[in-house]
């Protein structure tokens, strides 16, 4: 073997020994990790509701607006998007109907087929702690590298659907990326969002900053104010007449 | 609660543009290593993002070593962004443009590229002469007395059958020389505002006329949509005399939306509506999808754009009260992008019958990014194909009835596009009457 080979050799092995030295880990222990790392089951439970307000950009098309996100105990959820020039985007679900109302559609509009599902899991309040019940099928597909650092991929894969596939931090075990595959009337497009800027919320780890890349477009989402255990009316969850 | 939410389709949507540059570059001041980043960032960022990764058939590296020497050579901003143009020309498809800076200037620079001052004519080729199609109401080439009809020759000295004589010698198809025309008049007849245009032509008996009279600011309000240049808007809407309701907007920006989704509302009761697409050189294509849904009493869709990974289909969903009645879009030889998608979806699903001039085919979606230095860059995404599958790219709509430009029809009618649409109408409806 000649000096140039066994060079290569070890710079090899020295990139494949941080994945050696992972102790190999299933879905279970993954997150149980990651619900402990997030500040643990019994500060989950402690939440009933959370009011979400931020900011959105996308900044290659010098588009910017603001998010809210009203989400309440079991499964209500609305998200209203504004932008300036444009008007508001808003989704819900009410625990029955999900729905979408924007000056695009003109009225509310009811969903239905795979993006009325994806919105129902999206809507269940701490649907962290409850992903045997939100899908049929976890793997852990090992370790893979979001950024510079290892994560560990599980795929999740709903009764009805197309699969999630998250990423959390090998060391923190923070849950630092996500992919999944949004459907309905308006297309499938793959989607890559990278979460981070973790800060603690009424004893609960949330990202405070997400980017989201979707056909080629980057969308940025930066959290300002998270609120907990907020009294949210019922009806701010319920589709519009008008 | 970690919000596993993703930003709807809209949100994506609404950063899918659907309008044409038409524009062309002046100054700025780029060093020679600047202009080296600026084009290797655009030759990258097409390559990247482009809906094909065969990039329409064209050796994008071939391309790179063709154009990369030539950045060196420019002398100015104005070459260089001419020859960033050239290279993305390569691709042969429509949305590839650099957008120059000076289209971000504040309204009353003078060194804006087409000028801040009008004339209030339309003017477009028919039968190898450049006609006055339209002249606006209360615009300064009514008030000097241009009429449509009106052959024009010259403006301001420089002849127009010597800049047809140059573009016939570029073997283009019919569609594009007209569309190529049609923007030499508006680069020609755009200045800055008070100095004065020499129009020179024929009058209706054939003998030499000449108008001279000093340009007025842009009619309409100014409006910008994230990296786009800022765009006039236009709206009106009325009814004809026999009740027909016509909407006319430009260009397909949100803010029009709610305007023209309540005059079609007040349309109720009309024998037919008319959208009148002439001119319209597109914008936000998911507002087509909102504006067909005014007509549809079920889900459809206006078809689908294809990406690299994904598709987003122009979904329709039906307005409460839609209006079911006949529907007429008007289009010419500048209907371009998301006024061509709008048109095309709706004749190929019979909702619609499209009377005028046939549409150049610049359809593909689009994103504008800003470069250093100030200019944009427009580039396609994906392409668009109509719910039968069809690529409209470099094909157009052609009108189900279509209307040849001439003088003698132009001195006849005040519209006669308008007139053919509306005779249209109340043939359908039974009641074979003219509107104006």
């Amino acid at each position: 073997m000649n000096k140039k080979l066994s060079l290569s050799l070890l710079l090899l092995s020295a990139l494949f020994m941080p994945v050696f030295a992972q102790p190999k880990m299933t879905v279970d222990q993954v997150m149980e990790k990651a619900i402990a790392a997030m500040g643990g089951r019994a500060a989950f439970n402690k939440l009933t509701s959370t009011v979400t307000k931020g900011d959105v950009r996308v900044p290659s098309q010098g588009i910017t607006g603001n998010f809210e996100i009203h989400h309440k105990t079991p499964n209500k959820f609305v998200v209203t998007q504004t932008f300036g020039q444009m008007g508001s985007f808003t989704q819900g679900f009410d625990g029955k109907t999900g729905w979408e109302l924007s000056p695009m559609t003109g009225g509310a509009r009811k969903m239905e087929g795979p993006e009325l599902e994806m919105l129902k899991r999206e809507a269940s309040f701490n649907s962290f702690l409850k992903w045997k019940t939100l899908y049929k099928k976890a793997e852990m597909l090992g370790l893979r590298k979001v950024g510079n650092q290892q994560a560990y991929a599980i795929r999740f894969t709903p009764a009805s659907g197309k699969p999630v596939t998250q990423y959390y931090d090998a060391k923190t075990f923070l849950l630092v990326k996500y992919e999944m595959v949004i459907e309905g009337p308006m297309g499938t497009v793959p989607t890559e969002t990278i979460l981070s800027n973790y800060r603690t919320v009424s004893g609960v780890k949330m990202p405070f900053a997400m980017k989201q890349s979707a056909a080629g477009v980057e969308i940025q989402m930066t959290i300002k104010e998270i609120k907990t255990n907020v009294a949210i009316p019922d009806s701010k969850f319920v589709m519009p007449k008008e | 609660m970690i919000k596993r939410r993703s930003a709807s389709l809209w949100t994506l949507g609404l950063a899918v543009l659907l309008i044409a540059g038409l524009l062309t570059a002046h100054a700025a001041n780029l060093t020679s290593k600047q202009r080296l980043e600026v084009f290797n960032l655009v030759w990258t960022k097409v390559r990247d993002k482009h809906f094909d990764p065969k990039m329409n058939g064209v050796d994008w590296t071939a391309v790179r070593k063709k154009y990369e020497p030539r950045v060196k050579r420019v002398k100015n901003d104005n070459e260089f962004y001419a020859l960033l143009n050239q290279m993305l020309g390569e691709l042969k498809q429509s949305h590839l443009e650099i957008i120059p800076p000076q289209l971000y200037e504040e309204d009353d620079t003078p060194s804006r590229a087409v000028g801040n001052g009008e004339t209030g004519i339309i003017a477009q080729l028919g039968k190898g002469q450049l006609l006055v199609v339209k002249v606006t109401t209360g615009s300064a080439a009514e008030a000097a007395g241009v009429y449509p009809g009106y052959v024009i020759t010259h403006i301001d000295g420089k002849p127009f059958d010597a800049y047809l004589q140059r573009l016939k010698k570029r073997k283009l198809d019919p569609i594009s020389e007209r569309l190529q025309a049609a923007i030499w008049a508006i680069s020609m007849l755009s200045g800055s505002v008070g100095s004065k245009v020499k129009i020179e032509g024929l009058n209706a008996d054939n003998e030499p006329e000449t108008f001279e009279f000093e340009r007025q600011k842009i009619q309409g309000k100014k409006e910008q949509f994230g990296n786009l240049p800022p765009m006039i808007t236009e709206f009106e809407a009325r009814r004809l005399p026999n009740g027909i309701g016509y909407v006319r907007f430009q260009p397909w920006l949100m803010s029009q939306l709610e305007p023209v989704r309540g005059a079609i509302r007040e349309f109720q009761d009309a024998p037919g509506i008319i959208i009148d697409l002439r001119g319209n050189v597109g914008g936000i294509g998911m507002m087509a999808s909102s504006l067909a849904g005014l007509f549809y009493e079920k889900n459809t869709s206006l078809g689908t754009m294809r990406l690299r990974q994904g598709n987003l289909r122009l979904a329709v969903f039906p307005d409460k009260k839609p209006y079911l009645g006949p529907l007429v879009i008007l289009v010419d030889e500048m209907s371009i992008s998301t006024s061509e998608i709008m048109a095309g979806s709706l004749q190929e699903m019979k909702r619609a019958t499209i009377i005028g001039r046939q549409t150049p085919g610049m359809v593909l979606p689009s994103q504008v990014e800003s470069l250093p230095g100030g200019a944009r860059l427009q580039y396609v995404f994906a392409d668009f194909r109509t719910p039968k599958g069809v690529l409209l790219e470099g094909r157009g709509v052609k009108p189900n009835i279509p209307i040849e430009l001439n003088r003698e029809l132009l001195l006849s009618e005040e519209d006669p596009f308008l007139a053919r649409a509306s005779q249209h109408i109340m043939e359908q409806i039974g009641e074979p009457k003219t509107a104006e």
